[in-house]
Parts: structure tokens; sequence; C-alpha cells
């Protein structure tokens, strides 16, 4: 890259995706749907502003929102903790999911994503246990979502649930989701969630007990 | 007020049991969830008045208030937004949109005066 990007505040792709903790192909991306400012040189390059890619790390490392809920609570040194990924874009849903995940489950971290890209971001920052998603957000849903964790190798030990107020019909409209979804509709019951969470916690345990015998 | 304070008649609009329920009885988490929901509310009533252009829009918009009241255990606001997100299945015109509209706003600022309320009745302080 030239020193007069550089100096202008420029920054190349590989560049920009290393501050971020992403693939290039992830920021290349989040640059062709415009969801950070670039600009393409005459060879073809894109040229990113430092600005944008400071102001998104910042918000990536939001692990929880500004509410004030401790990142999570050590019970129990040296036990693996279970790193929950909440994709949603309405404050109210992640504010009941984290506020009672902190709360209820303090072997737990969680990390928010706004919408479906910052959540590929995340995935590959953060590589969840589980992934509590919302179905309908824009510009790229909680479906496409699913789909792509389901069909990406790498995530296949992820596991993902979604919370919806659509119907049945509306899933089915919208393309269904892939079978190892699990479906919870709003009203949704908080004991069965938190249920989900520690059973999920104590096979992660067990199978960490397992692997050290 | 009793557990389903700010009820007018048959559905609740706020049903302080429920948001107990959702909390699994944490008295903050309730906290947390109805100032949430007020935090939200402003921005929430902006882009209904902005999604007045499309059914799709608007259908949208309705589907994610009713996300919201759920957490807020706003039961009367759910049932209002079922019905029109129902009715929003299909196109529909400006006017029938317009009155959806009148019909929600209304009703999302008394669910408002009756969880400001119950925030103050919570935390007298």
């Amino acid at each position: 890259m030239t020193e007069l990007a550089k100096s202008n505040g420029l920054l190349g792709v590989g560049e920009a995706a290393e501050i971020l903790g992403v693939s290039r192909t992830s920021l290349q991306r989040l640059v062709d749907t415009g969801r950070i400012a670039a600009i393409k040189t005459s060879g073809g390059h894109r040229r990113i502003e430092r600005s944008a890619v400071m102001a998104l790390r910042d918000r990536l490392a939001t692990t929880v929102p500004a509410a004030g809920h401790a990142l999570y609570t050590m019970t129990h040194p040296g036990r693996r903790k279970i790193e929950i990924l909440i994709v949603d874009d309405d404050e109210v849903a992640i504010e009941f999911v984290v506020g009672l995940v902190t709360r209820k489950l303090p072997e737990s971290v969680c990390t928010v994503a706004r919408d479906g890209f910052e959540a590929v971001l995340q995935l590959e920052r953060r590589r969840p246990d589980v992934v509590i998603t919302d179905l309908c957000m824009t510009p790229f849903d909680g479906f496409g979502l699913a789909r792509l964790i389901h069909t990406k190798a790498e995530y296949r030990d992820v596991c993902v649930l979604a919370i919806t107020a659509l119907s049945d019909e509306e899933i089915r409209e919208r393309g269904g989701l892939p079978a190892d979804v699990l479906l919870y509709k709003k009203p949704m019951s908080p004991e069965r969630l938190m249920g989900y969470l520690e059973a999920h916690l104590q096979a992660m345990r067990k199978h960490c007990e397992g692997s050290r015998r | 007020m009793n557990e389903f304070s700010g009820s007018l008649v048959g559905t609740p609009v706020f049903n302080a049991a429920a948001l107990a329920r959702t909390a699994m009885g944490d008295e903050s988490l309730q906290i947390d969830l109805l100032k949430s929901f007020l935090r939200s509310a402003p921005g929430m009533r902006a882009d209904l008045l902005q999604a007045v252009i499309s059914s799709a829009q608007l259908r949208e918009c309705v589907h994610r208030l009713k996300g919201s009241c759920h957490f807020a255990a706003a039961d009367r606001m759910v049932e209002v937004l079922t019905a029109h997100e129902l009715a929003l299945r299909k196109e529909v015109s400006e006017r029938t949109r317009r009155k959806i509209m009148r019909s929600i706003l209304p009703e999302l600022d008394l669910l408002v005066r009756v969880l400001v309320s119950e925030i103050a009745r919570r935390c007298p302080t």
C-alpha cells in the first residue's frame, strides 16, 4: 500500500482484516455490502478508512449491552465456560437473553451481534458454542445466518437456537430452517432456554472430562 | 395496582405475573426489561410512522414491536399487533395502513404510561 494512502488514514484489506480479527473474505463481504466505507483504487484494490475499521472494532468488542452486566463470573476456575452469541436487532430481546443468562448461568460468556453480518464476524472471532438468533433482521437475517452455519464445516459444532414470533407457515414461506436448528416461539419459556443451555454446558463438561482421561 | 395494572377491559395492558415468569422471578431483570422497552419505545414509534409508506415495511415494524412487547409482558399490545400483522400479510391501501397506525399509536402511548408508572412503583427512589 502506498505511503500516500497510509497518510490519508486508509488501510488495505489485509490490514483491516487483521485489526478486526476476521478473514479477508469476511471483510470484503462487509465492503461489498456497504457495511464499511471503502474506495477502490484505479488498480482495483480496496482501501478502507481506518476510522471506520476502528469504530467497527470497538463495536465488535462490546460483548454485552451497555446495561452493565458483568462479562462473566468464573465460579469454577479451569472449567470451560459456555460461549453464547446472541443475534438480535431488538434491544428488549437482547436484554432478556443476556440478562437471564448472566444472572442464571454465571459460567457463560455472552456476545451480542445486532444483525447477521455482525454475527458472521463474531462467529469467526469468538467461535461460540451456541448461537441464539432472531429470524427477522435486515439486511442479513437469521435464516441466512442459520443456513451459513449449517453449511460451513468449521461451524459444525455450533448449536443454533432461533427465537421467533413467526408462524410455522411464515417460516416455510421464507424457505424454512435447517433441520438441526432448534426453534423457540415467543413468548418463550425462560426455563426451557436455561434448561437447554445448562444441558449444553453439562455435555461440554463431560466431553472435556472424557478427553482428559 | 394489581398484577393486571393498567387494564381497561379484557386483556391487560401490562401483565405483571407474565413479566415475573419471563424473568424467572428476578426483580432486577424485570425492571431492566421494562426500562429497555421504554428506551426503545420512541425509536419504535418513529419507525412505525415512517413505515406507513408500504404494507411490507409496516408489517415488519409491527412484527418487531410485537417481539419487544412479548418481553415486556404487554399482553394487549401483542394481541392488537398480532391482528394487524395478519391483516398486513396482503398488500393493503394507504388508507388502511393509516387506520392501522391510528389504532397502534394510542395503544403504544398508553402502554408507555402504564410501564412508566409501573417502574415508578417498583423503584420509588
